[in-house]
């Protein structure tokens, strides 16, 4: 008995070991081009070198400024618009909210290609607008506004803001005092998830923003792909390797916010 | 710790929803300065609408208005009105420790800090909650949420409590502490209360008044004896307690039903129904009492017993509560006689 369930154990962890090696060599591979002076030669022969690194900060430095730029301006602009937005989705249900709701959530279910069109058919005759970094923001905004109202609208249901925002009147609380001393506070593990979720959706955006860029308006994927077409492999890598450096991060930050809302909205769960 | 509770007036109150519902027909009542009116009803019957006008949540409709002593208070949002609410879910702030739920109202208020935590503390004292100031809501249990929510609600001296269902989501044994004492809190306190709730039981221990509701209208109003002794409609009679009924018809000075009849100083009736409590009834022997049934089941309490009863008809038993010296058997035939006070026609 004891035997067969430590064998049973045995062959999961070599099950899981082989899956992650599958799913982690190409990673590994592709982070180590970047740093291989020669990928064909490969690293034990030709050595380890960041000069792929320094080229690549050379050529596309303004690609990667430009994509925090927008996603810092994309966060900024789902959260001025979408915090109230969903506040007001919550506060007033029915048949116009709803509505209103779906309305926002439909570039989710859109290919990013599709929007992009319609955004360059509707004002792609603007010549700045359509050469200015703000059109990629918009289909941005467009595009990562859903995570933001969505995120916040669970965290609105599940602590019963209705009610809290009542019990705070009847204490003599103004809507604006109700809004800052009870709402805001209780909704900010909703933010923090919709925060994190559009920065890393904006610094990954590809579909869109191809379509939408100009030559001077390239964002960090967008060169990516443009070095994977014209570049060297290696260069290819390197920059592949500053992605990662930019995103990691912020998917861990995603992770620990979901577990600190997670336990958040498990022990609202509780108080019922 | 004093308080100064208001007269509250309502007039013509009615509520319909913008889907043309009625949840509430025009109801009118007052409640006396420092009475406790419990407003009792089963789910639907507006009683939560109508707590919410008085509060100053929601706005009855065209024509209606709702008074606090003097001042017209109909157009005034809930913070403007100064009166203190508990929720059913309590709604305590998780954001704020106990002690800054409570001293979250006064706050608003801009009562000095000094006073303020004064007065905080007096607050928890009262409800026995000193040691759970510096808590979290999430670490408490329901029963102390609640005492937290009566104390928020009490610490800015409002004029007037309302409490919705406030011991709903509690356990059984906890409800009945708590409304030991909520009533000895709202009588030592003088404070106004409207006290809405769906338990009859609660509703007759703590109502100076009770207002019974059903679907949307007043059904009846009155003290708690009034209420169970004398209700004014089948349904107020059904509603509360336990209530027997024996259908039959009036002819001639008497009433007469399948299982037997009496004379009674009532005009004719094609159909009328006697109703009866299971405690005003006289067990005697069949052949000279009034009704005449069948025991079915014997349900043997210690101090009491319960008989349930059946006649010819298979409609609800008729229960009796009896002491506990006779020994009745399923299947044996008794007489069953009700003084004429504790026989109610309606």
């Amino acid at each position: 008995m004891q035997r067969s369930g430590s064998f049973i154990l045995v062959a999961q962890i070599v099950v899981t070991v082989l899956v992650c090696a599958f799913l982690f060599v190409p990673a590994v591979l592709s982070v180590s081009a970047g740093v291989t002076a020669n990928y064909f030669q490969g690293v034990w022969k030709s050595g380890v070198t960041f000069v792929w690194i320094g080229e690549v900060w050379r050529l596309y430095a303004d690609t990667i400024f430009l994509s925090l730029e927008v996603a810092l301006a994309t966060l900024v602009v789902t959260l001025v618009a979408g915090v109230p937005a969903a506040y007001v989705l919550h506060r007033h249900p029915g048949r116009l909210t709803r509505a209103l709701e779906e309305i926002i959530t439909l570039p989710l279910a859109i290919p990013g290609l599709a929007i992009a069109l319609a955004l360059i058919l509707a004002y792609g005759t603007y010549g700045d607008f359509r050469k200015s970094s703000l059109f990629i923001l918009t289909g941005h905004v467009l595009y990562t506004m859903p995570f933001m109202v969505r995120s916040v609208m669970a965290v609105l249901a599940a602590m019963d803001a209705v009610t809290l925002e009542e019990g705070a009147a009847s204490l003599g609380a103004s809507p604006w005092q109700r809004f800052r001393d009870v709402v805001l506070p209780n909704v900010r593990p909703g933010i923090l998830a919709g925060a994190l979720m559009v920065v890393t959706l904006s610094i990954g955006e590809f579909n869109l923003t191809w379509m939408l860029h100009t030559p001077l308006t390239k964002t960090l994927p967008v060169g990516l792909a443009d070095s994977y077409a014209s570049m060297r492999l290696e260069i290819a890598s390197a920059y592949t390797l500053f992605f990662f450096v930019m995103v990691i991060p912020l998917l861990v930050l995603m992770q620990a916010a979901a577990m600190f809302s997670g336990a958040a909205s498990g022990s609202a769960g509780s108080r019922r | 710790m004093e308080t100064t509770g208001a007269r509250v007036r309502v007039e013509a109150c009615g509520k319909t929803f913008p889907d043309g519902t009625h949840a509430l027909e025009p109801i009118s009542f007052e409640i006396a300065r420092g009475e406790t009116v419990a407003m009792l009803g089963p789910s639907g019957c507006g009683k939560t609408t109508a707590l919410r006008i008085i509060a100053g949540l929601m706005g009855p409709d065209a024509g209606g208005s709702v008074w606090f002593d003097d001042e017209d208070v109909t157009s005034l949002p809930i913070e403007r009105r100064h009166v203190g609410m508990v929720f059913q879910s309590y709604a305590l702030f998780p954001n704020m420790t106990v002690e800054g739920n409570v001293a979250y109202g006064l706050k608003i208020r801009k009562v000095p800090k000094a006073e303020r935590a004064a007065r905080v503390g007096e607050v928890l004292d009262m409800m026995h909650i000193a040691e759970l100031a510096d808590r979290a809501i999430d670490q408490l249990s329901g029963g102390q949420r609640q005492r937290v929510a009566l104390a928020r609600a009490l610490a800015v001296r409002p004029r007037l409590l309302l409490l919705d269902e406030p011991l709903t989501a509690l356990d059984a044994s906890l409800r009945e502490r708590l409304r030991t004492e909520i009533d000895a809190l709202l009588r030592s306190l003088g404070i106004t209360a409207v006290y809405v709730t769906h338990d009859q039981s609660e509703a007759l221990v703590l109502g100076d008044r009770v207002i019974v509701m059903e679907k949307g209208r007043i059904a009846q109003i009155g003290t708690a004896r009034d209420i169970y002794l004398k209700p004014q409609s089948r349904f107020v009679a059904e509603f509360i307690g336990t209530m027997n009924r024996i259908e039959g018809s009036i002819r001639t000075g008497r009433f007469e039903s399948a299982v037997g009849g009496l004379a009674v100083e009532r005009a004719d009736a094609n159909s009328a129904a006697a109703f009866f409590r299971p405690e005003s009834v006289r067990l005697e022997r069949p052949e000279s009492a009034p009704f005449r049934l069948t025991v079915e089941r014997v349900h043997f309490l210690g101090a009491s017993q319960r008989l349930h009863l059946r006649g010819a008809d298979a409609g609800r038993p008729i229960i009796v509560d009896t002491d506990n010296r006779a020994s009745y058997a399923p299947g044996a035939l008794v007489g069953i006689a009700v003084a004429a006070e504790d026989l109610l026609f309606l």
